[in-house]
């Protein structure tokens, strides 16, 4: 049948055409390939300086199919929100990104995520999409590429944010900038206009404090809601599980103080000289020193009343934690301090350690002073806070308990006013 | 309102083929109706995009989920390709539809039926050829030849399929999905026949007939217009210079006529317009031109130009849409006996030319028409697609009290 084929193709359009035909058969069975009625398109180079959806975008627009004319969430029942966001600090992809699909998907909205620069899933989850939420990105040409892909999609966006990355007026004056190298601290008041461009071009914005979106205000006259960060499942569960492990059995009253980033020696600086006269003046305190803090801060003969973690993933930062009676948060008074939110907070009382906190920021919404911790003021200072705790461990632990009570029942991801705005559930469901 | 998911391997903006169009104008035809809302699911072949990612487009109103399949598939991609499938599911899963409609799989695959099952959402199947039966879709052997088994056993394709196990695993695999669906619809009674005979979801199919674009109001000003300025009789051909379309028969009849007072129009169907590049038609009497493939939208300009239609396909077709665009037009058919394509009952059986090698029926119907002209028919009754949309309502309605979500 073959041969038949070979010779009626070569009498009628040819021999070499006949040569072809045979050659590009026998080519597609050597490699298993099977006969298929969807050819690859046309323009099937690929220019490498374009954008991944150039070509495509093209390509629609000369056959008529580049614009959808309805908002996705008009034509279908279901709400599918897809976040592309700056995934690489781990902190934040946990507060603003992984806890956010429970939350959702608990008011039966499906919820996908992807990092920015993984630029096939951060596509594909946009098409299926009805809103998209956007997390700490700034202008580059991708991130402006996947915004013009939603706008032709007509989806509503969200842009989200936890720090006023966008300010130069937050880090122009942030304290802890002054501990990192100065070459930073420019790299982020140039990078401030690109966050901003970026906020600027969302339908609507939702920052974690009511002191973020105050700041907010003066830089964006898009809508501002509120999205507190809160304790979720892994949170509570990792919690309860570190809380089973033992405290050491020796004795020592322990303080803990958390960095999750580069720059917080200057919020320890706060109290530091406190800190220390509290530990020194007994033999049985230590101070925990968690994730980077450094060393050189630290006033001379504290070494060995200090313990030393690591930065580490969440579960064994909780079972370190989980071996305080307490734990402390000082921050400095500056703007980008004021925007702050409580996630340390939740964290300690997520393995029920009672938390001393100051004004700045929105620490002191979390604690119920006297209940679940302690907040400093002109009443009662820090070291005072700590002797209290230090003389007390019966209501220390008592605190503790509450404080992980408070963030089971008030502070757990549900739709309420002090965690989301109505108005931001509202935007989603409506 | 229902919303209908419409899965056709083309969709616009990138149609092709006959049942794509079909696909199209039942989906705009249902949407005019009221009470539907309709989405597809398609197939497009992109490089520099990640396979198997989805895009949504949208032409005339009807969105459309493109999923970018790779070059080179396997033989198993072509019926049942997991990368597909796990797109559609996750489609059905977002759009919720109430219904899918699984129009043209070929290279979709079956998994369009098992992810609208597991999500409990009953499905139409429509047939609009042999490719569930026939690994060649056609029927159309190697050696360009009908096959012409009715009904088809898979132990007779041994020497025509590619490997005869993997197509008796493709041939059992596309049997048993036929059997999953609330019903099976076929554009005529003799592709229902055929498939039914050789064991394909016997018991579940009903004949769900094509429609057509009608002609427009302005079409028969346009006709006459043409036949006042040009007196000469003028045939039309739709496809290419294959053997299985019948050009060598068509080219051996026209070859032997004595008269030449006549043009013929061979349309060039293909997407890049390569099908009659370099074909030379000087040793052919009478005036001939290749006709630029058309649209729907175009397709008045182009019948208002000929006034006989050769249809001399050389294989049993499922329906044969251009005969009955033709015939709507007052068009007459020059045509094969060739399957669906003769269930129209507007040519008389002993007209209908057999299907074979021999050119001289052919030529004589040719000079027939010759010497009658001008002999202009009246447009004949056809459906069209409001018609056929009507008909897939009701379908729609039997398969969802069927699937027990009425």
């Amino acid at each position: 049948m073959l041969i038949r084929r070979f010779s009626t193709t070569a009498r009628q359009d040819g021999f070499s055409c006949a040569l072809g035909k045979a050659w590009r058969y026998v080519f597609r069975r050597l490699r298993g390939q099977g006969p298929s009625t969807v050819a690859p398109s046309s323009d099937h180079r690929v220019d490498p300086s374009a954008l991944y959806l150039g070509p495509v975008w093209q390509e629609l627009a000369q056959h008529n199919g580049f614009h959808i004319s309805a908002t996705p969430a008009v034509l279908q029942r279901r709400r599918q929100i897809a976040l592309i966001g700056d995934l690489n600090l781990p902190q934040c992809r946990k507060y603003r990104v992984e806890q956010l699909a429970t939350f959702w998907q608990a008011l039966g909205v499906e919820f996908t995520y992807a990092h920015y620069e993984d630029i096939p899933r951060a596509t594909s989850i946009l098409q299926q999409a009805t809103h998209l939420f956007e997390y700490r990105l700034k202008t580059t040409d991708v991130t402006q590429m996947l915004r013009y892909e939603a706008r032709r999609l007509r989806l509503p966006v969200l842009y989200d944010l936890d720090d006023p990355l966008f300010s130069v007026s937050a880090y122009g004056t942030y304290g802890n900038m002054a501990a990192v190298d100065p070459s930073l601290k420019t790299h982020f008041l140039n990078e401030a206009p690109k966050y901003l461009s970026m906020m600027n071009g969302a339908d609507v914005l939702s920052v974690s404090t009511p002191g973020m979106i105050a700041h907010t205000g003066l830089y964006s006259p898009r809508p501002t809601y509120l999205r507190r960060n809160f304790a979720d499942c892994q949170t509570l569960t990792n919690g309860a599980r570190a809380m089973q492990t033992d405290r050491p059995d020796d004795g020592c009253f322990r303080v803990a103080f958390a960095s999750g980033s580069l720059g917080h020696e200057m919020d320890l600086a706060e109290i530091l000289q406190g800190l220390s006269a509290f530990v020194q003046a007994d033999p049985k305190r230590r101070l925990m020193l968690m994730g980077h803090v450094d060393s050189k801060i630290l006033p001379n003969g504290l070494d060995k009343q200090i313990e030393r973690f690591k930065f580490t993933d969440y579960g064994a930062y909780l079972n370190a934690l989980a071996c305080a009676d307490c734990a402390v948060m000082p921050l400095s008074d500056d703007v980008f301090n004021g925007c702050k939110s409580a996630v340390r907070v939740l964290d300690a009382a997520a393995v029920a350690v009672p938390s001393i906190v100051g004004s700045i920021g929105d620490l002191a919404a979390v604690v119920r002073h006297g209940e679940t911790g302690l907040v400093v003021g002109a009443d009662l200072r820090w070291t005072e806070a700590l002797e209290v705790l230090a003389q007390d461990l019966t209501y220390t632990r008592k605190l503790g308990r509450t404080a992980r009570k408070d963030i089971e029942t008030y502070w757990s991801g549900k739709a309420e006013p002090h965690i989301i705005s109505p108005e931001l559930v509202r935007w989603v469901e409506g | 309102m229902r919303h209908i998911l419409v899965a056709n391997v083309f969709f616009a903006p990138h149609s092709y083929g006959g049942a794509t169009i079909v696909a199209q104008e039942v989906a705009h035809a249902l949407i005019r109706r009221g009470g539907f809302q309709v989405t597809a699911v398609s197939l497009c072949c992109r490089a520099g995009i990640a396979d198997y990612a989805v895009l949504k487009t949208e032409v005339d109103g009807i969105v459309n989920y493109q999923i970018n399949v790779p070059e080179g598939r396997s033989y198993g991609a072509a019926y049942d390709n997991p990368g597909i499938t796990a797109r559609v599911a996750e489609l059905i899963h977002t759009l919720d539809p109430d219904l899918v409609h699984a129009h043209c799989l070929q290279d979709l695959g079956t998994g369009v039926i098992t992810a609208a099952r597991d999500q409990d959402v009953p499905v139409i199947l429509s047939v609009h050829d042999f490719w569930w039966i026939c690994e060649r879709q056609f029927m159309i052997q190697m050696d360009q030849t009908y096959c012409g088994q009715h009904p088809v056993k898979i132990t007779q394709c041994k020497g025509c399929v590619e490997n005869y196990w993997a197509a008796r695993t493709r041939f059992e695999h596309l049997q048993t999905m036929g059997g999953l669906v609330e019903i099976v619809t076929y554009p005529s009674q003799f592709a229902k026949g055929l498939c039914e005979n050789s064991g394909f979801a016997t018991g579940r199919g009903v004949v769900w007939e094509n429609g057509i674009r009608l002609p427009d109001q302005s079409f028969a000003k346009k006709q006459s217009a043409r036949r006042r300025q040009d007196r000469r009789l003028v045939f039309g051909f739709v496809g290419g210079p294959s053997q299985i379309k019948g050009w060598p028969l068509i080219k051996d009849a026209f070859a032997g006529l004595s008269e030449t007072d006549f043009r013929v129009i061979v349309v060039d169907g293909s997407m890049d317009g390569s099908w009659w590049q370099g074909h030379d038609f000087s040793g052919l009497p009478g005036e001939w031109e290749v006709h630029p493939r058309f649209t729907q939208d175009e397709m008045d300009g182009f019948y208002s130009k000929i006034d006989v239609l050769l249809f001399i396909s050389q294989w049993k077709e499922t329906f044969g849409l251009v005969i009955r665009e033709a015939l709507a037009r007052g068009v007459r058919v020059i045509q094969t006996d060739s399957g669906g394509s003769t269930e129209h009952g507007y040519i008389a059986q002993e007209d209908l030319i057999p299907i074979g090698p021999d050119p001289a029926p052919l030529r004589r119907q040719i000079t027939d028409a010759i010497a009658a002209h001008p002999a202009h028919m009246a447009p004949c009754a056809v459906t069209d697609f409001d018609t056929q949309a009507a008909a897939l309502e009701g379908l729609i309605e039997e398969a969802l009290s069927k699937a027990g979500n009425h």
